[in-house]
């Protein structure tokens, strides 16, 4: 993915706009809003009336029934979510502390360090750590921290230097402090970059938590991994939707946060 | 809202009828020096600016005058050097208490993009500590001195207002603490000829009013010569090259760098310095609305003119009634029409004229009622004149006068 990137350019290489991290419409309109839901509802009642249709073995009873799958549900949405919660906290400070003036010249060094957690493909980050940390779900939220920790550092960063320096000239100018400048004036408009960060950290969580399951820290990885390893295409469709149904849902959710978010007036 | 007036007589009383809401502003030895370059940026310069005037800095890009303006809300601080503020040092003292008493106008204007206008005139008084109803007032107050009516455009965000209009609430946000200082950094710079040259009469009317000192930096000559009571023109290293009026600068400029920067049109641009109200007007003939063909045919006839101006029952111009129209049996007057108020300059006239493409201009007064009229080779004559002028004066001056001591 990304290499060392020099000061200088980072706005430009960083430019969301260019790595597709931003461009997400907002701009839907409010039936737009209602498509999402209905068409993951749809989705839903026809995993329903397929499981129905079919004559469920031992297996397949196993894994498909609403205790498992419940169970299973919930504990992926706590691995995206609690990490999610932790990059935000983590990352948003980080992107701060690097493009305040004094800190320009370690900021090619802090991103390249992060940009090795997501060039690592995704099982490797989770496995490795399994291995070096432990098994289960602590260790699985910490694999997931560091793979999505880029995308909310980088969108952070590139919103607080997107903002215009004659904002912030004016805002000295008039006697506020640095702080305040940052509070009042840079981060509320940095909002709608870092929230693109937010939303795609949560999408990759999402899916990636699919793979904690290697690490015995559950999720629905552990539905679809059973489907493969027994053959078994009802448990595996089953794992596979409503993992899909899942990624849409908080990511129509993220969507909605983005609007509601985002500053007035731009 | 419903103690506006109250809180008008403590937030803004000096807006209302004193003399001078300034402070003296004294620059002494002030001097920059960025590190990694040999030459200062500003080599020690002193600098008294009187209050309630506006002084321009002026000079070539580079020469060092936004430095200047920064270092006296101390955005950049000097290396060496006092600045003193009504017979205050504040050179040392915390500078952001320091720029919260100091009007801040830029030329990108820099409103909060996702703040209301009313916020944004308000950012100070909060960091002040006002109270609401005091804060409400003034921003209402402040938007009406800048002649934006404050019910429509309180509630609205910048970017719903047009240039100008964005630039007014800079400068309304700029004087919401009622400070005695403005410092303004090309102010009108981005703005398009025609409004620039709306907001600069706007302006000059509210520094009637408010009396500030204001520390005004552009590097348009023209711009300098019509808003500054005092021109400060800077040659590298924030050099003082002439610290005048902006007449005496035009008549009698120090030095060959000062003659160089105004440049040769220095006898045109003294035309912005004369008021209509100030010269001979041309008689022209005139015809009113109601006349009659004929009628028109008679006046011109007598006064041996090829056109003569058409006025309402307002007597306000409303275009030409030529001979080669009526000629041909038509009555409508055609054509674009040069419209003056008296209070505008030679020089607006000429550029009006150019622009219609005309030879004539109608004068009129604060009603729109014709008064005058002016011609091109009126105008001609006075150039000329200024010319001479100041070529018989450049003559007479003895070689004396070299940089920086004309002030």
């Amino acid at each position: 993915m990304t290499t060392v990137i020099g000061a200088s350019e980072q706005a430009q290489k960083l430019d969301p706009a260019a790595t597709g991290v931003e461009g997400r419409p907002d701009a839907r309109s409010t039936a737009g809003i209602f498509l999402t839901p209905t068409v993951l509802i749809l989705a839903l009642i026809a995993l329903y009336f397929y499981v129905q249709s079919q004559t469920l073995d031992s297996i397949e009873a196993r894994f498909v029934n609403q205790k498992i799958l419940t169970t299973t549900t919930i504990e992926h949405i706590q691995l995206a979510a609690l990490s999610t919660l932790l990059v935000i906290i983590l990352a948003i400070p980080l992107g701060v502390v690097l493009t305040r003036p004094a800190m320009r010249r370690a900021t090619p060094f802090a991103l390249a360090f992060v940009n090795i957690g997501q060039a690592v493909p995704s099982i490797g980050v989770i496995v490795l750590l399994g291995l070096t940390l432990g098994y289960g779900f602590r260790y699985a939220i910490i694999a997931l921290v560091l793979y999505s920790f880029l995308p909310v550092l980088r969108n952070t960063m590139v919103g607080l230097q997107r903002v215009d320096r004659a904002l912030i000239d004016a805002g000295r100018g008039m006697g506020m402090t640095r702080s305040l400048v940052l509070t009042k004036v840079e981060l509320p408009l940095a909002v709608p970059v870092m929230m693109a960060g937010i939303r795609t950290a949560l999408i990759i969580n999402v899916g990636t938590a699919t793979l904690a399951t290697y690490t015995d820290a559950g999720g629905l990885g552990d539905i679809i991994d059973a489907g493969l390893t027994n053959s078994r295409t009802v448990i595996l469709i089953t794992g596979a939707v409503l993992v899909g149904v899942l990624a849409l849902t908080i990511d129509w959710l993220a969507s909605l946060a983005e609007r509601v978010l985002r500053p007035k007036g731009l | 809202m419903a103690d506006t007036k109250g809180s008008s007589t403590t937030g803004g009383a000096t807006t209302e009828g004193s003399a001078t809401g300034g402070e003296v502003i004294r620059l002494e030895g002030l001097t920059k020096r960025f590190s990694g370059h040999g030459e200062p940026a500003v080599d020690s310069l002193d600098l008294e600016i009187p209050a309630g005037e506006i002084v321009v800095l002026v000079g070539p890009s580079g020469c060092g005058k936004t430095t200047t303006m920064r270092m006296i809300n101390r955005l950049i601080e000097p290396t060496s050097g006092k600045i003193v503020i009504g017979g205050e040092d504040v050179t040392r003292i915390n500078p952001d208490q320091l720029r919260r008493r100091i009007g801040y106008v830029i030329q990108q204007v820099g409103l909060f993009p996702h703040m209301t206008i009313a916020d944004n005139i308000a950012v100070v008084p909060r960091l002040l500590g006002w109270d609401k109803s005091r804060i409400a007032g003034r921003v209402d107050e402040l938007l009406e001195l800048v002649g934006l009516d404050a019910a429509t455009y309180r509630g609205r965000f910048p970017k719903e207002l047009s240039g100008g209009q964005q630039q007014r609430v800079g400068v309304a946000r700029a004087l919401a603490v009622d400070p005695p200082v403005m410092l303004m950094d090309e102010p009108f710079g981005a703005i398009d000829p025609i409004t620039r040259d709306r907001l600069q009469n706007e302006f000059l009317r509210l520094q009637e009013r408010i009396r500030k000192t204001i520390v005004f930096v552009t590097h348009d000559i023209h711009e300098a010569i019509k808003l500054g009571d005092r021109i400060a023109i800077l040659a590298k290293g924030s050099r003082l090259a002439q610290y005048d009026t902006p007449e005496e600068i035009l008549a009698r400029p120090a030095n060959d760098f000062v003659t160089d920067f105004i440049g040769p049109g220095a006898s045109v641009r003294s035309l912005g310095l004369t008021n209509l109200a100030d010269i001979e007007l041309d008689t022209i003939p005139v015809v009113e609305l109601a006349d009659s063909v004929d009628k028109a045919k008679v006046v011109l006839a007598r006064t041996k003119q090829d056109r003569a101006l058409i006025v309402d029952e307002d007597r306000r111009p409303r275009g030409w009634r030529r001979a080669t129209d009526l000629a041909q049996g038509m009555s409508s007057g055609g054509g674009p029409l040069a419209t003056l108020h008296r209070s505008q300059t030679v020089h607006d006239a000429l550029n009006e004229l150019l622009r219609t493409g005309d030879t004539i201009a109608a004068i009129v007064d604060a009603e729109g009622r014709y008064e005058g009229a002016l011609r091109l080779e009126t105008i001609m004559g006075l150039t000329t004149q200024a010319e001479a002028a100041h070529a018989a004066l450049r003559e007479a001056r003895p070689v004396a006068a070299k940089a920086g001591d004309s002030a």
